[in-house]
């Protein structure tokens, strides 16, 4: 029995009385208090401010003003985010701590104008960037499916904090995978947007032609109100598309009628967990239950475009932490270093050569993208990794694990939903991608086989106390 | 994560030729980078690993006459943020 709550319908219930944000949020940092040093959820807690937010939220819909389903929902922002009531750090002891002091991201800014309730600041991996590392002062974010396994990064604790139950939803980044990996190996629903849909301004940079903000929540739904919160252009943001935000929610309807499905059975390896496959193929069947019509498709360029994205996230990243590098090495974590370090052994050519290639496949995914509507593939090819092996072979724990790249490299949305367990009890996911911009059609499609799945609803045992909520 | 490509111990099983050795040196010193030596082990590593990728972008025959993904705006209306 799942005592697990989506943010939408807490939203409902927040405007037919049944409860009110204080007492959401009272309950959330209740349960922060009793499983956050097991989990590694938050780096800042703002218990004080987020209690007079839910307060005024409360007191708002009960004057009638309704600021849209984020009010009053107890929700959280990695901490690559600037927010004006506590200090950024990236999870790094290199970011100058009077980056960003005082000011909020334009991200926060819509979450504080749609009324939403800001509890605190969460981990991430450092910079949105390497893998965890036990020599510095920060948290290990851990997995609560298994707190020996590793939540997932880089917004690791938004993935593991609303699947535990510690918010209703999260904010965090992507650039090569990074809202959709937590959100996989913690049993959660997440959604990269097309890029530009989001304004960056205010989040520190790791590649910034791929950098992507967005939403973890329980269930696409949830995801897309969230995102029509978040959505849309900004004078401040050289990337941010001003383009009309349409209605994320209104085709959720549960129908898939016409929809056209292309099914990638090419990412398939010897190596999978053998539960991956059939957890894949079933739920094609759900989507063909309501209404999708599908056709076998292979990626155009996936490895080419694998490559291409690291590449260009190692010189992007490379080139806004060289003065740190040079200078503060040892500062940054292991995993970091060597990541960042690596952009310095590509040439200029090859970063321009590299985006070349990324506009060919952009344009081959988009003649592909002719016959169908929606691609989908399995998120990854397993659980979430342990974290004593992560620690022993480093990313290399992950290499041909994760299919989230390609979309960061193309710019086109993606969404992840649960799909499943393996044989240890671990989480797996289906990824759906869509044309640019095309961010409701994700949403209806994760909605539908929402509708007729509970695995985005199972909480972990360790969350399952009488503090729900 | 942002490197699922990176390998350690993928990496460390390849033996990269002599002359790689001394470009990743090379790269590194140009970078002003100074890591440690396992560090430099599994840089170079990686390069070797890397490689192949680069090479094969540059294989890749509708590139020949494409535009890269990044646009110039001359007139970008933007105001910094935080400005």
């Amino acid at each position: 029995m799942s005592d697990a709550i989506t943010l939408t319908d807490t939203a409902a219930a927040l405007r037919d009385g049944s409860t009110t944000s204080v007492a959401l949020t009272q309950r959330a940092l209740a349960k922060a208090d009793a499983l956050d040093d097991q989990l590694g959820v938050y780096l800042a807690r703002f218990d004080e401010y987020a209690l007079e937010r839910a307060a005024v939220a409360d007191e708002e819909l009960a004057a009638g003003v309704d600021r849209g389903p984020m009010q009053g929902i107890p929700i959280g922002v990695k901490d690559t985010l600037a927010m004006a009531e506590g200090p950024t750090t990236a999870q790094s002891l290199v970011l100058d701590p009077a980056w960003g002091e005082g000011r909020d991201a334009i991200v926060v800014e819509r979450l504080k104008a749609a009324g939403a309730v800001i509890t605190g600041k969460l981990t991430t991996m450092e910079f949105a960037c390497g893998i965890p590392d036990r020599d510095k002062p920060f948290p290990i974010p851990r997995n609560p499916w298994n707190l020996e396994r590793y939540a997932g990064g880089s917004s690791s604790g938004s993935g593991s904090g609303v699947a535990s139950g510690l918010m209703l939803g999260a904010v965090g980044t992507d650039t090569a995978g990074s809202i959709r990996l937590p959100a996989m190996f913690c049993g959660v629903s997440g959604l990269k947007p097309t890029f530009g849909r989001v304004p960056n301004a205010g989040c520190t940079p790791m590649g910034y032609s791929m950098d992507h903000i967005g939403p973890l929540a329980r269930s696409a739904r949830d995801c897309g109100a969230f995102l029509q919160v978040i959505a849309g252009g900004d004078n401040r943001d050289p990337y941010a598309v001003d383009l009309p935000v349409p209605d994320f929610l209104a085709s959720a309807h549960g129908s898939l009628a016409g929809v056209r499905v292309g099914v990638v059975r090419s990412l398939f390896s010897p190596g999978d967990d053998p539960v991956v496959r059939p957890a894949f193929e079933a739920a094609v069947e759900v989507l063909k239950t309501f209404g999708a019509t599908v056709v076998d498709v292979v990626l155009p360029l996936y490895e080419e475009m694998s490559g291409a994205a690291f590449l260009i996230q190692a010189c992007e990243g490379m080139a806004y932490h060289l003065p740190d590098l040079r200078s503060r090495w040892a500062d940054f974590f292991a995993g970091s270093r060597q990541i960042l370090g690596t952009g310095a052994l590509f040439s200029g050519a090859d970063y321009v050569q590299a985006q070349r290639v990324r506009r060919v496949a952009q344009r081959k995914l988009a003649a592909l993208f002719a016959g169908v509507d929606l691609i989908v593939t399995p998120g990854a090819s397993q659980g979430a990794t342990s974290l004593a092996r992560m620690e022993e072979e480093g990313a290399a724990s992950l290499i041909g694990v994760l299919h989230t790249a390609y979309w960061n490299a193309v710019g086109n949305p993606a969404l992840v939903v649960p799909m499943g367990f393996n044989a240890d009890g671990l989480p797996l996911s289906l990824q759906l991608g869509a044309r640019p911009f095309e961010e409701a059609l994700l949403v209806q499609a994760g909605d539908a086989y929402q509708q007729a799945t509970d695995w985005h609803l199972r909480v972990p045992p360790l969350a399952t106390s009488s503090l729900t909520l | 994560l942002r490197a699922p490509l990176y390998a350690r111990s993928a990496g460390s099983e390849r033996r990269p030729e002599p002359d790689q050795s001394a470009v990743v040196d090379a790269m590194l010193a140009a970078a002003g980078l100074s890591p440690e030596a396992t560090e430099r082990e599994d840089l170079i590593a990686t390069y070797a690993m890397f490689k192949p990728v680069v090479e094969a972008l540059y294989a890749v025959p509708e590139a020949r006459y494409e535009a890269p993904a990044l646009v110039f705006q001359a007139a970008p209306k933007l105001t910094p943020w935080g400005a």
